[in-house]
């Protein structure tokens, strides 16, 4: 009888000690160059989020009603629907459109830099983690100048320097040169990734829009080889061969 | 004034030279809101980036065909849902379900294809 307790005792020590490590290995291996850029975090909760990931489901849209939209994006989102989604010719989906779509997103994380390689046309988004602020007068460019700064184990995101040739969504809602994105990555569990995303623009939208994109950790995907210049002959235009 | 007649000229050649870009592609263009779901044949089957396309033609009661195109995912994401360039050929029969063209064009965003064998082809199946 005290046999059979010690051996269970042990099993269940075992089996914690082993639960305990699994659960660990997504919150380690923050490597200590990267904890620089926010001292006051411990450095036991800091989240690793190198893997390839998957949205859970597809966020066409994300401005929760038209009536949001201020007379200068209304007026834009006719024109958007109108000329046709930038990204089916090709060009940068931007941010945080690209964060949205159904498409692979591989995260490599490095001491500086949470580097983020997109599937679709191999798009790369760099956010910078080593402690630098945005330049000052940042020209406007697709996927804007993004920095990270931890809050406990969430890694918060902020870009501006966006420009206005791209949509938010694949609804065509627009986006101006106002734009400041916020986002809170954090996994609610080791294979969970959410991306809290505060859409600022008041040159297009009333009020601040808020949306969850949630991935998948998807252990036996590569990324793959994608070409959008390969482009449907009906989308393009071109002559079918 | 012969100046002018030349610029005309060129604007008219330029527009009868622009293609038809940008009509039905992307979810824009498509009513999200309502799902139509048509029974036909597949013409076509276009295994090609961004987008893939599926064309099929409906018969009605009468004989009369009418040709419809349904726009899907990247043959990447379709390949991860268990699709191949394969899955659908000329002369399978279908029936197609999915979100159609705010003009009321005869094109629709994929949302499923049942085939006449029962399969079920899913193509939102990778996530």
């Amino acid at each position: 009888m005290k046999n059979r307790l010690i051996v269970s005792v042990t099993v269940l020590a075992m089996l914690t000690v082993f639960s305990a490590g699994v659960f660990a290995k997504r919150q380690q291996s923050a490597p200590t160059a990267q904890n620089a850029s926010s001292p006051a975090t411990s450095t036991s909760t800091r989240p690793d989020f190198t893997g390839l990931w998957m949205v859970h489901k597809n966020l066409y849209s994300l401005a929760s009603d038209e009536g949001v939209m201020t007379e200068w994006g209304q007026a834009k989102f006719k024109t958007n629907v109108s000329d046709g989604d930038p990204s089916l010719r090709c060009f940068p989906m931007g941010v945080p459109h690209i964060m949205a779509v159904p498409f692979p997103l591989e995260i490599v994380q490095t001491p500086a830099r949470l580097i983020m390689l997109f599937e679709f046309d191999h798009h790369v988004r760099e956010i910078f983690t080593d402690g630098r602020e945005h330049p000052k007068d940042v020209d406007p460019k697709w996927m804007g100048h993004s920095t990270g700064k931890w809050d406990g184990d969430t890694r918060v995101v902020d870009t501006v320097g966006l420009n206005d040739k791209v949509w938010i969504d694949l609804l065509g809602h627009p986006q101006s040169e106002q734009l400041h994105v916020v986002e809170r990555l954090r996994l609610s569990d080791p294979e969970t990734l959410e991306d809290n995303i505060t859409i600022n623009d008041p040159k297009s939208y009333t009020r601040p829009l808020t949306t969850k994109v949630v991935y998948t950790l998807r252990k036996g995907w590569n990324l793959e080889e994608f070409s959008c210049a390969e482009n449907n002959p009906r989308i393009s235009g071109a002559k079918k061969k | 004034m012969k100046l002018l007649v030349h610029r005309l000229v060129i604007i008219a050649a330029m527009c009868l030279a622009a293609p038809a870009v940008f009509a039905h592609h992307g979810y824009a263009t498509y009513d999200m809101s309502k799902e139509l779901t048509l029974k036909g044949t597949v013409t076509e089957f276009e295994w090609i980036n961004p987008h893939a396309v599926i064309d099929f033609a409906v018969k009605d009661e009468k004989g009369a065909v009418t040709k419809w195109t349904a726009e899907t995912d990247s043959p990447n994401i379709l390949h991860r849902g268990g699709w191949v360039k394969t899955t659908l050929k000329p002369g399978d029969g279908v029936t197609i379900s999915g979100n159609r063209a705010k003009d009321g064009s005869n094109d629709l965003r994929l949302k499923k294809i049942v085939k006449d064998d029962g399969t079920v082809l899913n193509p939102q199946a990778a996530y």
